[in-house]
């Protein structure tokens, strides 16, 4: 039975080679590499809009911000089929800003075009306030610290299989967005 | 800007004096990251130049030359190596200041920043204090004096830490200075370094022999003086880098010389076209591990919004034939609360570093999501020879992959990285538990089962089996209460392990051992369906279920996050696979319904 069920695996190992050396892939490489790159675009724009516009209306100051492409959904084997740009920042609260960060900044999103759901409480007792623009999804975190998160991200986007190792090592050239 | 000034109130001209207004604090633009980089990429060089002495002490001497030439030779490479061994003191010496520079300077600014939040309060309260003065009535007076003397007290002290302030900067950057005026000539560094003795020598040579365990090694490091800890990892990365019961900041700070200066030798051989095809291959482990690590140190920590620090735990380009080697931790593993390793397995080698890193990275983000009082570390370690090529490619890598060799020779180094782990940390114990995935969980079964490991839980994925002597979980020697799987219904590969009374290993000398996620081994099976799964376990989709144990948002992720955090009462449990005698496999998860955990919070 394990003997078989080994040999039954191998083939199917055999045949998931040929598949992806063999060019039946769907996905378009220029195609998703356009999408990725409009995507950077976009959620780049948007947090550097969001991270100025929050700097004002908290008061507050951002301490430091990152982004990059993240790889989303894996696959066989050692690999992501699926990638999306992600752009991460830390804004501290200056003197004089009370702790109700987050509906404070309800009118920065709705000011930069975003649809917001009501504050949420997480179960780790974190409270995030998030909101969406057609692909684009955004929310600021506050963890309970006198300063508050923001996360821009896209949605997933499939990549064909020989352009994967590339965009897990892709290197954004300018991580900061602010 | 308001000055200090006094009112006139009311026919007995009271008069209140305002508290003078703070000065401003100068602007300081620096980045200690910078700096730190530099006073890493002075210890490379260091190390260079420390192995340019050896090699003219040694090999280059050319023992069995015996002719007139060749004792000109050595007489004339003689003064080359001592010259060699004082620069790579010098240089050592001022990666050693420039290294505290950061650290003073990362002091200055966060001293700078306190200033200038100190100075806005002040600011604002000297205005309030003007507004108060300006219809204070006769009674309020005393009070708002009060409050003045007061601010103005709060204002010298903040000009003595002004003052304070600028002097330190001062001092620091003509310390800086003078570390490298020092050495600035090759006659002034000769003139200090020349015949000195490498403190790193001494050290060495009561270094414990190949054979000694971890613990003999970290009480030997235990003994070391700073000084001489600091001058092992600048002369001889590679004595330590990779041994186990060293501690982890020192490794990562020996591998990180050791990293650096391989990056500067092979990429200065590969722009002028001189790289073997196996310097090519290291260069490429060297890169992977780069990439590696500049991944891990791109994530944001999801409780202090911080970048995350990495820690280079394990780094060897030309092991197993260079395949490569190397391990990497989000977090701190000297420190952390919770340390998790993760072994990876199929199609695994130096150049999976990447993909590797971003499996930690994410265990990290959610494992610190779910339990934000807790500090954790994930690291990913690629330490044996894994199984890492389709056969179609190269042919079977060591005729290994259905065979449990490369997974016995594994489980001994990962049974030594855990204890390793273990005794670096012997007075301040994490909770530590390893995570074997596919064919990592062959190895890591090996490890326990062979050799015992010090850990707190164990947990198998997606496991092909866990080697053919285990045939229970308490033959891990764990508390069976504390070992865990998970197993993707779809995954084909989780399905291969030995079901029933059947063991292929020993009846047909092939497979891997049993599945940990069947009801006769008796782990705790946890919930690892994964919402994107492929419709049935067959066809070439759910071979792509083997991979999504670590993805962000799955049941997988989220379970191996609390059994990481010790929070066991939050592991969804899931009903074993079983194997009646009178059917076929039945696995109760190929109907569930999969859920969507949330890992991250986004």
């Amino acid at each position: 039975m394990t003997v078989a069920r080994t040999l039954l695996t191998l083939m199917l190992l055999a045949a998931l080679g040929a598949c992806c050396r063999g060019g039946k892939d769907e996905v378009d490489a220029e195609d998703a590499s356009r999408t990725l790159e409009h995507q950077r675009t976009e959620v780049r724009l948007a947090a550097r809009e969001l991270v100025i516009a929050a700097e004002k209306h908290l008061p507050g100051t951002t301490r430091n911000s990152s982004s990059g492409f993240r790889g989303c959904e894996s696959s066989f084997s050692e690999q992501f089929r699926t990638f999306h740009y992600l752009a991460q920042a830390r804004i501290d609260t200056g003197p004089g800003s009370a702790a109700s960060y987050l509906e404070k900044l309800r009118p920065v999103l709705q000011n930069a075009g975003f649809t917001v759901e009501d504050v949420r409480e997480e179960p780790n007792g974190f409270t995030t306030l998030a909101a969406r623009k057609g692909d684009l999804a955004a929310s600021f975190v506050h963890t309970g610290g006198p300063f508050v998160g923001l996360d821009v991200s896209g949605g997933c986007v499939e990549v064909p299989e020989d352009q994967r190792g590339a965009w897990l090592r892709k290197e954004e050239p300018n991580p900061e967005i602010r | 800007m308001l000055t200090s000034f006094r009112f006139h109130r009311g026919p007995r001209m009271s008069t209140i004096w305002l508290p003078p207004t703070p000065r401003q604090v100068p602007p300081l633009q620096v980045d200690p990251g910078e700096i730190r980089a530099f006073a890493a990429d002075l210890l490379a060089a260091a190390a260079q130049v420390d192995d340019l002495g050896t090699f003219a002490a040694g090999d280059a001497r050319i023992a069995d030359w015996h002719a007139l030439a060749a004792t000109s030779y050595r007489e004339s490479i003689g003064p080359l190596g001592r010259r060699a061994d004082a620069l790579s003191l010098a240089l050592r010496s001022v990666s050693r200041r420039a290294d505290a520079h950061a650290d003073a300077m990362a002091a200055l600014v966060e001293r700078r920043t306190t200033l200038l939040e100190e100075r806005i309060h002040l600011f604002d309260a000297i205005q309030v204090l003007s507004a108060r003065a300006h219809v204070a009535t006769e009674t309020e007076v005393p009070l708002v004096r009060a409050e003045c003397d007061d601010c103005r007290r709060r204002v010298e002290g903040f000009e003595h830490d002004l003052t304070a302030w600028s002097g330190d900067l001062a001092a620091e950057e003509i310390a800086m200075r003078e570390a490298f005026d020092r050495v600035l000539r090759l006659e002034q560094v000769q003139r200090r370094y020349g015949g000195v003795a490498d403190p790193a020598d001494a050290a060495l040579t009561a270094m414990p022999g190949p054979g000694a365990g971890p613990g003999a090694v970290n009480a030997w490091w235990d003994a070391l003086t700073h000084e001489h800890q600091q001058a092992v990892i600048a002369a001889a990365p590679g004595a330590i880098g990779n041994r186990d019961g060293i501690p982890p900041w020192a490794r990562d700070a020996a591998n990180h010389v050791a990293l650096d200066r391989d990056l500067a030798d092979w990429e200065y051989l590969e722009q002028r076209g001189l790289l073997t095809a196996g310097e090519e291959e290291m260069l490429e482990n060297a890169r992977s591990t780069r990439d590696a690590i500049d991944t891990i140190e791109s994530g944001i920590d999801p409780v202090t919004r911080e970048p995350v620090s990495s820690q280079l735990y394990l780094y060897d380009p030309a092991a197993f034939d260079r395949d490569g080697a190397v391990a990497v931790a989000a977090g701190n593993l000297d420190t952390a609360d919770n340390v998790s390793v993760v072994v990876p397995g199929f199609g695994t080698e130096g150049e999976s570093a990447p993909y590797q890193a971003e499996r930690a990275l994410t265990l990290y983000e959610s494992s610190r999501f779910l339990a934000t009082t807790e500090t954790n570390a994930s690291m990913f370690w690629i330490g044996y020879d894994a199984p890492d090529n389709m056969p179609w490619d190269e042919g079977w890598d060591s005729a290994g992959v259905v065979t449990e060799d490369m997974a016995t020779h594994g489980g001994e180094r990962l049974a030594d990285t855990l204890d390793g782990l273990r005794d670096s940390r012997d007075g301040d114990p994490a909770h530590l538990t390893a995570i074997g995935h596919s064919y990592g969980s062959t190895t890591t079964g090996h490890a326990a089962q062979d050799h015992g490991i010090p850990v707190d839980d164990l947990v198998f994925v997606g496991s092909p089996g866990v080697g053919g002597e285990t045939a229970n979980a308490g033959d891990t020697g764990v508390d069976t209460d504390h070992v865990w799987a998970g197993a993707n219904s779809r995954d084909p590969i989780a399905n291969l392990g030995n079901h029933g009374w059947i063991h292929g290993e020993t009846v047909f000398g092939a497979g891997l051992g049993d599945d940990p996620a069947e009801d006769d081994f008796g782990a705790n099976r946890f919930r690892a369906e994964s919402t994107t799964r492929a419709d049935d376990g067959v066809g070439l989709d759910a071979f792509d279920d083997h991979s999504k144990y670590f993805d962000h948002d799955t049941e997988s992720l989220y379970n191996i996050s609390q059994i990481v955090n010790g929070n066991y009462a939050a592991v969804e449990h899931a009903e074993p696979v079983h194997d009646p005698f009178y059917a076929g496999v039945q696995d109760p998860e190929f109907d569930r319904g999969p859920t969507a955990a949330d890992t991250d919070g986004k």
